[in-house]
């Protein structure tokens, strides 16, 4: 009786001392992705563009913010349906690209960095080799290439709109 | 018998209570290490006023013009008006040294901004935030005290505006529209007080022309904001208002801006509150040597409402396919195009830059010319030899302006007007006109050739301070990939840098001890057998 009560109470102190917390904060989950996935700075992007060699840059935030502003020759792929276009030859077709290969450079963004990490995380588990995430995202290329950048007023239906009383004086 | 009792006496404590007094003490000042001192304090602005203003006959007249409001008000303050009139919320200017070029005369009157790049010329607009009454043109009378407008500062009422594009006066039966109506000047004068965010904040969080757009760290949610977006000034905390850190003696207002002030006098600093030492860690209060308070305890700023960060005045101008001016927004809802304004980027929830500051400044001065691109709209001195200075937080504004490559000047425009056809960029959307005008009132030289130049401005933060538990931890400096004053090299930062020399002669000394433990140890184990 004593060695099944010192048994069960040395199989309880392993068990708890091993116990993971399941439930990740977004912060730490970007920061473990940071660990195998790769950044690529504003003037990385700016001389990846401007060589030769052969690349996607992937937007991954939603339509209704890629619309209003993005670097140019970027491809809009929400990060939720990111896993189901990214291979999808359909997809590809469809906005008239080349499907990337698993061994080309991908350079995925977003606003400021995190979901873009997050998305890079994800294709390097889907067997993409060569997967960059730029490093603050958007924002961070809006300040140093201000005058690089596309919109798609069409699909906001003309002029963008916003609430009438910003504007300034 | 005695000898025995000594010896169990002096085993007892040596071996149980001298071990448990080290481990209590420990504990003990262990959990308080790092704990802030507390202050207290109340705020000044939400003190009842000492008389009651409703019951002063001169105040119960039929205000009709608010001049006469000042009259009555400096019938009983009088002097007030004195000590005003040598205010720079007056004069717009002071007079200061700036090493290098000595005694100077600086201020919204005569310093060229990366905004709307200067308020004189652009009086109907600008002057709107100046404190007085219909400051139009040159003519303005800075010495008639009944200029002076007492109730945009103490007005507790919350209904007392100056009217856009009306140079400083409220609205008047003839002007008033749906968004601004003829003031209650009897109501508004029978209660004033002293003033609270509202007074300051309607000019100094919209500074830049719109909210937020200047400060990045000042602007309107902090009307109404919680102890998240400033622990000073959340209503669910301190609730603490303006004056309460700037304080006011004879209208001389403490806390100068760092971005528009040259010398480091009548500021205003944490310490003055919160003590040199207010950590109740000797490590951390060391920081404080080289380390600026903000710096820490800012983290990031323009945390509800969005700063700009970058406006390019050279694509302003553009017209729509019906010869019209247009805006475009980004996806947040910040303008990000004005045909009046040009190309923004304007983002929130910035993580700062970061510099040394010794509290002096220069500033790109009228008569300047343009020596190094970009163009510093002003310089914050320091370095890290230089005892005074301290890194701080700092937002920079960037951006693209008109200059004048010919004189190599930056140029001053005449941007509003008050109607179509005057001249006025934002009216016609001509640039040669409306910067021939700006020019010209600012009666400085212009070739008759502009095109744009790239300039920045440097903002010292000081406000949006955040929770303790939101500050930086040492991790966020002291870091060798991603630091956050990675930019400041002048200096040896533990953590954030190395050397090879520095780090093999640590590891020595480490094994070296190790070496003489293990080493006394053995000795000390051999040594009784050999000398039995």
């Amino acid at each position: 009786m004593k060695k099944i009560l010192v048994f069960l109470l040395l199989a309880f102190v392993i068990t708890a001392c091993n116990k993971k917390s399941e439930v990740q904060t977004v912060d730490a989950m970007v920061e473990s992705a940071l660990t195998h996935v790769k950044l690529i700075e504003p003037e990385g992007l700016f001389n990846l563009m401007n060589s030769e060699e052969i690349y996607t840059l992937v937007d991954v935030r939603q339509e209704l913010e890629f619309y209003y502003g993005f670097i140019p020759g970027s491809v809009n792929i929400p990060r939720g349906s990111l896993e189901f276009k990214i291979g999808s030859q359909e997809f590809w077709d469809g906005i008239g690209l080349y499907m990337p290969e698993k061994d080309e450079k991908i350079v995925v963004y977003c606003k400021k960095g995190q979901r873009g990490i997050l998305a890079a995380e994800t294709l390097g588990k889907m067997g993409y080799t060569n997967v960059y995430a730029l490093d603050g995202g958007w924002k961070n290329w809006e300040l140093a290439y201000p005058d690089l950048y596309e919109k798609d007023l069409d699909k906001l239906g003309g002029h963008s709109s916003a609430p009438a009383s910003s504007g300034g004086c | 018998m005695m000898k025995s009792l000594l010896e169990k006496l002096t085993t007892f404590i040596v071996v149980l209570v001298l071990p448990l007094m080290v481990i209590y003490f420990t504990v003990y000042f262990g959990l308080r290490r790092g704990e802030p001192k507390e202050i207290e304090f109340t705020s000044k602005a939400t003190l009842a006023p000492k008389v009651d203003h409703a019951e002063f006959e001169i105040l119960q007249q039929n205000f009709v013009n608010p001049k006469d409001v000042t009259a009555a008000c400096l019938s009983c303050h009088n002097k007030r008006d004195d000590e005003l009139m040598q205010s720079t919320h007056w004069r717009w200017e002071r007079e200061a040294y700036i090493p290098g070029r000595g005694n100077v005369k600086i201020g919204k009157i005569n310093l060229i901004n990366n905004f709307c790049t200067g308020a004189p010329g652009n009086n109907g607009s600008c002057m709107r935030c100046h404190i007085g009454y219909g400051w139009e043109d040159k003519s303005f009378d800075f010495e008639d005290p009944t200029n002076i407008d007492c109730l945009v500062c103490h007005d507790k009422t919350d209904t007392y505006f100056k009217q856009k594009g009306k140079a400083g006066w409220p609205a008047t039966a003839e002007t008033a529209d749906a968004e601004f109506a003829v003031p209650d000047y009897n109501y508004v004068s029978q209660h004033v007080g002293l003033p609270d965010r509202d007074n300051c904040g309607v000019c100094h969080f919209f500074g830049g022309g719109g909210n937020n757009v200047k400060h990045g760290d000042l602007e309107k949610a902090l009307f109404h904001g919680d102890k998240k977006l400033d622990v000073h000034m959340g209503e669910d905390g301190s609730n603490m208002s303006c004056i309460d850190c700037h304080e006011t003696k004879n209208h001389n207002i403490k806390g100068r801006a760092y971005s528009v002030s040259a010398e480091n006098t009548n500021r205003i600093a944490c310490e003055n509150c919160h003590t040199d030492s207010p950590h109740n860690d000797k490590v951390i209060d060391a920081h404080a040597f080289k380390v600026a308070c903000q710096t820490c305890h800012i983290p990031v700023y323009a945390k509800k409402a969005a700063t700009s960060l970058w406006w390019d005045w050279s694509v302003a101008g553009r017209k729509d396919e019906h010869g019209n001016g247009f805006k475009e927004y980004d996806s947040d809802h910040n303008y990000d195009y004005l045909s009046i304004k040009g190309h923004f980027v304007f983002d929130n929830m910035v993580k700062p830059e970061y510099y040394w500051f010794n509290g002096t400044v220069d500033h790109y001065l009228i008569d300047d010319t343009i020596s190094e691109v970009p163009v510093k709209i002003n310089t914050l001195f320091g370095n890290y030899s230089d005892t005074a200075a301290k890194i701080w937080p700092v937002k920079v504004h960037r951006g693209r302006q008109p200059y004048d490559p010919v004189n190599k000047s930056l140029l001053s425009v005449k941007l509003w007007g008050p109607e179509k056809g005057d001249g006025a960029f934002w009216n016609d959307l001509e640039w040669d006109t409306a910067i021939q005008m700006g020019m010209a009132y600012w009666e400085r030289p212009y070739s008759g050739q502009y095109d744009f130049i790239e300039t920045e401005a440097f903002w010292p933060l000081n406000h949006m301070v955040s929770e303790k538990d939101q500050v930086l931890s040492c991790v966020d400096c002291h870091d060798r990939q991603d630091s956050r004053i990675a930019s400041l090299n002048d200096f040896y930062l533990p953590g954030r840098d190395f050397n090879k020399g520095v780090d093999y002669s640590g590891f020595a000394l480490i094994f070296l001890s190790l070496f003489g433990i293990v080493g006394h140890s053995v000795l000390r184990i051999v040594a009784p057998y050999k000398f039995k």
